[in-house]
């Protein structure tokens, strides 16, 4: 599914939290959503997901409007995953996992299959049983990402999912995320690794104050000077085994380079 | 989805109904008057206009269809209202509704249009209970957020039991007094089929506007964002779960005063059997009221205490213990 925003503003009273910004993502490819925080990645993230309205601008799925889609149907084929998401309830792990199958309301096979796959990838079979409240912050995260995957929609919009993860974990989750769009799903993800971002996402858009600063492939993005633009830091960078990492070193204080 | 413990799901209703109907028909067997049930029944059953036809028509069906339809109605918004909450604490008196009716009704005592004829009291209640769903579907209408839905009720609730205090402070007799405030803790003595006709239609209203929303409080769990992008309707809902109860509560309030604990205790004692899924909880909390429901005014009745003690200080005395001792073992097992 192609999700493009087209000249999209978004103003919160007085602040202008996302002024004019235009970006498409593409099935098959990892699009990153880069910038500080209160940059409006979040917002912008949210627009893609239909669950908000641009006070300009437009949101498309396929060249379709969400209203022309119809909300149903775009839970169907869109799945988002929320920042620090909550679990109300104790439930059991499959049972949440198995929520990502409410918009289907298909046979019962077809949702437990979808249901042990996205339990399978997330590899949360082993606490299947349990109720989310005995989880760490990162199981649980993992269980949420298990439910966005058991959606198994068109597209995937990530709000920072591996923010509460160790790092192997956050390793296999951005692989995870790249294996889902070479499945052909369009994925979207906010992220604050500059690293993972390089490594896993296919094109990254930078955000500074609400403005699309940068946009394309990861290394043209995440120059020294974009970054020192958008976050106020100065890097740290170079390649390991052929491919990019780099790390924020030191604040850029006012005046300085 | 209700796959997963579909068939565990089934046993629970079923049980829970069952026992509904155990109680429904221990309540037509209990009372003051000797009655032969059987004898009565066939009596009705044939025309014949006998004192036992007539005690079990006028009296003990209108209680026992009461019970179970204020304990169905308060199990079932209880469980709604925790559910669109995600608290365990919010009780069906959240949305204010109850408050309203309770001043309706308190007004037509007041006024003595209840001395005139008999259904001024429910009629006052609906008529408070409408007023105050009107304001608040107004809100919800509007895209209120559901916190800001409930400080709305909580406000109704304080200006209602402000103005019902101020009906008692102005009172022009301790009698009425005395009448209000026994109105007040709720009772189903002495209550006829008509209030079973003028309350059944909203409770059943407010039912299925209830038990229609169990997908959308499962995806709830998940918070609003998660649920809206499931592609639920975050204003349907509210619409449904505060119009649903306040149709609910409004039409129990007014025709059986206040039942305190019911909504509070019922849902939390289901909800691990129904491994705390909140769409789930709706039938069985419905059931689980009315079955608690009428086991209190069975007990009321047996109880050897007269003037019979009014059902909503029953519920209160076995609901509040129970509560605390529930929250206890919680607490426990927290540690």
């Amino acid at each position: 599914m192609i999700l493009s925003a087209t000249n999209i503003t978004v103003r919160r009273g007085p602040r202008t939290v996302l002024h004019d910004v235009s970006l498409e993502a593409r099935p098959g490819e990892v699009l990153g959503l880069l910038g500080a925080n209160g940059a409006g990645k979040t917002t912008l993230l949210r627009l893609l997901a239909g669950l908000d309205a641009p006070e300009a601008g437009t949101v498309r799925y396929d060249g379709r409007s969400a209203a022309g889609i119809g909300r149903a149907a775009l839970g169907r084929q869109v799945a988002y995953l929320a920042q620090n998401g909550a679990i109300h309830w104790p439930l059991k792990v499959e049972e949440v996992v198995a929520l990502g199958r409410l918009p289907h309301r298909s046979d019962a096979a077809t949702d437990t299959a979808a249901i042990h796959r996205a339990m399978e990838r997330a590899e949360v079979l082993p606490f299947a049983g349990r109720t989310t409240g005995t989880l760490s912050g990162g199981e649980r995260m993992r269980v949420l990402l298990a439910r966005a995957l058991a959606v198994e929609g068109r597209a995937l919009l990530a709000d920072e999912p591996i923010a509460a993860l160790d790092p192997a974990h956050q390793l296999d989750v951005m692989e995870l995320l790249r294996d889902v769009a070479r499945g052909g799903t369009t994925v979207v993800v906010v992220l604050h690794d500059l690293t993972l971002a390089a490594r896993f996402c296919d094109r990254l858009a930078l955000l500074a104050a609400g403005r699309l600063h940068a946009i394309g492939a990861p290394m043209e993005v995440l120059t020294p000077g974009h970054v020192a633009a958008a976050y106020g830091v100065e890097v740290v960078a170079g390649m390991q085994e052929g491919e990019p990492f780099i790390l924020p070193w030191r604040r850029i204080e006012d005046g300085g380079p | 989805m209700s796959r997963f413990h579909a068939p565990s799901q089934r046993l629970l209703i079923g049980s829970l109904g069952a026992l509904v109907l155990v109680l429904f028909v221990a309540s037509l067997l209990i009372g003051y008057a000797p009655l032969d049930v059987g004898g009565a029944l066939s009596d009705l059953i044939h025309g014949r206009d006998t004192l036992g036809a007539l005690v079990l028509l006028q009296l003990r069906l209108p209680r026992a269809l009461l019970g179970a339809a204020v304990g169905f109605s308060l199990g079932l918004t209880g469980a709604a209202m925790q559910g669109l909450m995600r608290n365990p604490l919010a009780d069906p008196g959240i949305v204010g509704v109850s408050g309203a009716a309770a001043l309706g009704a308190v007004l037509a005592f007041y006024s003595g249009l209840a001395n005139v004829f008999a259904l001024a009291l429910p009629l006052g209640g609906l008529a408070g209970a409408a007023i105050a769903t009107a304001l608040l579907l107004a809100l919800a209408r509007n895209g209120t957020g559901t916190s800001l839905l409930i400080l709305a009720g909580v406000a109704l609730n304080s200006l209602a039991g402000a103005l019902t205090a101020l009906a008692l402070n102005l009172s022009p007799s301790p009698y009425a007094t005395l009448e209000i405030v026994f109105w007040l803790m709720g009772s189903l003595a002495d209550r006829s089929l008509d209030h079973v006709a003028l309350a059944l239609p909203f409770m059943a209203l407010g039912w299925v506007l209830m038990l229609r929303i169990g997908h959308g409080l499962d995806a709830l769990t998940l918070g609003e964002d998660t649920a809206a992008s499931m592609g639920i309707s975050l204003k349907g809902l509210r619409l449904s779960a505060t119009g649903g109860a306040a149709a609910a509560v409004g039409a129990s309030v007014a025709v059986a005063g206040a039942i305190g604990f019911v909504g509070l205790v019922v849902p939390h004692l289901l909800r691990p059997l129904v491994g705390h899924r909140p769409g789930r909880l709706l039938l069985a909390s419905g059931f689980g009221g009315a079955a608690l429901t009428l086991a209190a005014d069975c007990a009321v009745r047996l109880a050897p205490i007269r003037p019979e003690l009014k059902l909503g200080v029953v519920t209160a005395l076995i609901g509040a213990p129970f509560f605390l001792a529930l929250l206890w073992r919680l607490r426990r097992e927290a540690e």
